[in-house]
């Protein structure tokens, strides 16, 4: 299904921190937000999920606007992966992630055999099969984000909605979620991600769009977005800085 | 061999809980044989033997079990609403102000009315442990972790212990004869009208609390995400906060402040079971929680018997170990 804004304003408390927004995305790709700290990226994922409601204009959901969902049949829809990492106490793998069922369950959330099968196959194309009996207190980051990841997989959304899901994962883990991500999509569905590091940005989103001073400041592929100059003035680098660390060398950004 | 591990848990607890059940009808300064409180059970028995247990025992025992399991079935739910592990109805406060809105009904209504019935009881005790959470809630945004919120709990619980005190000091004696032995937290005194009432109540909450279970289970990820798989979060957050109290107001109500029973026994079950999905853990704290306030008030009747000691120090004293325990082993989630 897809997934458009239109003249959407976001932010909090009736303040918007981005205005103007007319985005639609498209089904089977990978789109990323960048932006300096503030610029409004979690902001915009919170608002075009269902989180936050907009200031003004409209989340469409096909043609239809996303408030005049129900909850459970937003939460079919389009599922999250946060930045925040929930402490669990005495949680299994396999309990995090059949938490995924919750739309789909009855009135005491038991799950039925189709319910077990969805967490059994959303564990299996993460690779966290082995993660099922163990708890969750005693794992690493990289594999608590693998569970929270199978958990939003198996609410059976059509949009999977990211904030930074890079940011605590090293470059074996962050490159395994990817393909991970870009599987799914494969499927004819829609990811749609923050990311905070630019080497990630410019390799591997079908779709970059640049979030700052208070509006989409550019909407590409990497090549097209990741323009030095824009660069630049978004992150707000200082001269001195650009000349003596950032070079820019096949589409890579380098700190030298 | 999980479903194994639970089937015993509950198994045992049930067997547990008969037991004590059991025991609290035949001993005491009277000792009744257990053939002999089967037989009054099954509506037989000696005249003597049957006035003790229908009249006496019974209707303290039944209120045993529903105090425990309304106090542990109360914690569990705090510590959802809270995230922490150690939140509780009496280190909160809120067995404190349920007992402070009591103190003020009895003490002010007791010369106007000549018997105050169950539910006016109940009513004010839940007036009282809404008013504690409300504060507590508030200052559960300004502190940070585990130890932050218990510390205002604990004040408080002070803030309305010293209200109730004052009351008491300067309330006529009749009204002090109301109060006693309730003050301490004891179940003496129980009787059949008031445990209907107390029955009532408890199970209606208790039944409305395990419905819960589906969004308990979600929230225990954080709001966030509990929101994100459609969660209605400010609908489930009161709905949590009025149950909770409910059942630590009727506990309160019927049998004073009984301490740490709604922090140590939904522990308990959880690590039994080895998980801590609601579904199965509010059943099996209500069960302990039973189990433990008929072994604690069997032991605050026996133990020094002539003299009957107060349910709560007995409950300190067994359940206070397993706070610090948790004190000393979990993290809170959330807020760190």
């Amino acid at each position: 299904m897809k997934l458009s804004l239109r003249e959407l304003s976001a932010g909090y408390g009736g303040r918007p921190v981005l205005s103007g927004v007319n985005l639609s995305f498209r089904e089977g790709e990978i789109t990323a937000f960048i932006g300096p700290n503030g610029a409004g990226k979690s902001t915009i994922l919170r608002t075009l999920s269902g989180m936050l409601p907009p200031v003004s204009g409209e989340v469409l959901l096909g043609d239809k606007s996303l408030s005049s969902l129900t909850r459970m049949e937003l939460a079919r829809q389009i599922a999250l992966v946060l930045t925040e990492r929930p402490v669990l106490r005495m949680m299994t793998g396999y309990e995090l992630v059949s938490q995924g069922r919750y739309p789909y369950t009855g009135l005491l959330g038991v799950l039925e055999s189709k319910d077990r099968r969805a967490v059994e196959e959303a564990l299996k194309r993460t690779g966290a099969v082995y993660l099922a009996d163990r708890q969750i207190s005693a794992m690493s980051d990289g594999e608590r984000q693998k569970l929270l990841l199978s958990r939003a997989i198996c609410q059976e959304p059509e949009i999977l909605v990211l904030d930074e899901p890079f940011l605590f994962l090293d470059i074996g883990r962050q490159l395994e979620f990817y393909s991970i991500l870009k599987e799914f999509a494969e499927g004819g569905r829609t990811v749609l991600l923050s990311i905070h590091e630019l080497g990630m940005a410019s390799r591997l989103p079908d779709r970059l769009i640049a979030v700052g001073e208070g509006g989409i400041v550019a909407d590409g592929t990497p090549g097209e977005v990741l323009d030095p100059e824009r660069i630049r003035s978004l992150y707000h680098i200082r001269d001195e800085d650009y000349d003596k660390y950032m070079s820019r060398s096949e589409g890579q950004w380098f700190i030298t | 061999m999980k479903k194994g591990r639970e089937g015993a848990v509950f198994l045992l607890l049930t067997a547990l809980l008969l037991t004590a059940f059991l025991l609290s009808l035949g001993l005491g300064s009277v000792r009744i044989p257990v053939s002999e409180v089967l037989s009054v059970l099954s509506g037989g028995g000696g005249e003597e033997a049957r006035s003790i247990i229908l009249q006496i025992r019974m209707p303290r025992a039944v209120l045993a079990v529903l105090v425990g399991g309304a106090l542990s079935v109360s914690g569990f739910m705090l510590q959802t609403f809270f995230a922490n592990p150690i939140a509780g109805p009496y280190i909160l406060g809120i067995s404190s102000g349920a007992r402070m809105a009591v103190a003020i009904v009895l003490i002010l209504l007791a010369r106007s009315l000549r018997l105050i019935s169950s539910w006016l009881l109940i009513g004010a005790a839940f007036a009282g442990a809404m008013l504690a959470t409300a504060l507590v809630f508030l200052a559960s945004s300004r502190v940070r972790g585990m130890a932050g919120l218990l510390v205002a709990g604990v004040m408080i619980g002070y803030i309305f212990s010293a209200v109730t005190e004052f009351l008491v000091t300067f309330a006529s004696d009749q009204d002090i004869v109301n109060l006693h032995g309730w003050n301490q937290g004891s179940l003496s005194g129980a009787d059949w009208s008031g445990v209907l009432a107390a029955s009532a109540a408890v199970l209606a909450a208790g039944f409305f609390s395990f419905l819960l279970s589906k969004p308990m289970n979600a929230y225990l990820l954080g709001e966030a995400y509990a929101g994100s798989m459609g969660v209605n979060i400010r609908a489930f957050r009161i709905a949590l906060v009025m149950l909770s109290s409910i059942l630590s107001a009727v506990a309160a109500a019927f049998a004073g402040p009984v301490s740490f029973v709604g922090i140590a026994m939904p522990y308990l079950a959880g690590k039994s079971l080895g998980t801590l999905k609601p579904v199965l853990v509010i059943p099996a704290s209500f069960l302990s929680g039973a189990l433990f306030c008929v072994s604690c008030d069997l032991a605050a009747r026996m133990v020094f018997a002539p003299t009957e000691v107060s349910i709560s120090s007995v409950t300190a004293f067994f359940g206070a170990p397993v706070v610090l325990y948790i004190l000393f082993h979990e993290k809170g989630r959330g807020r760190e």
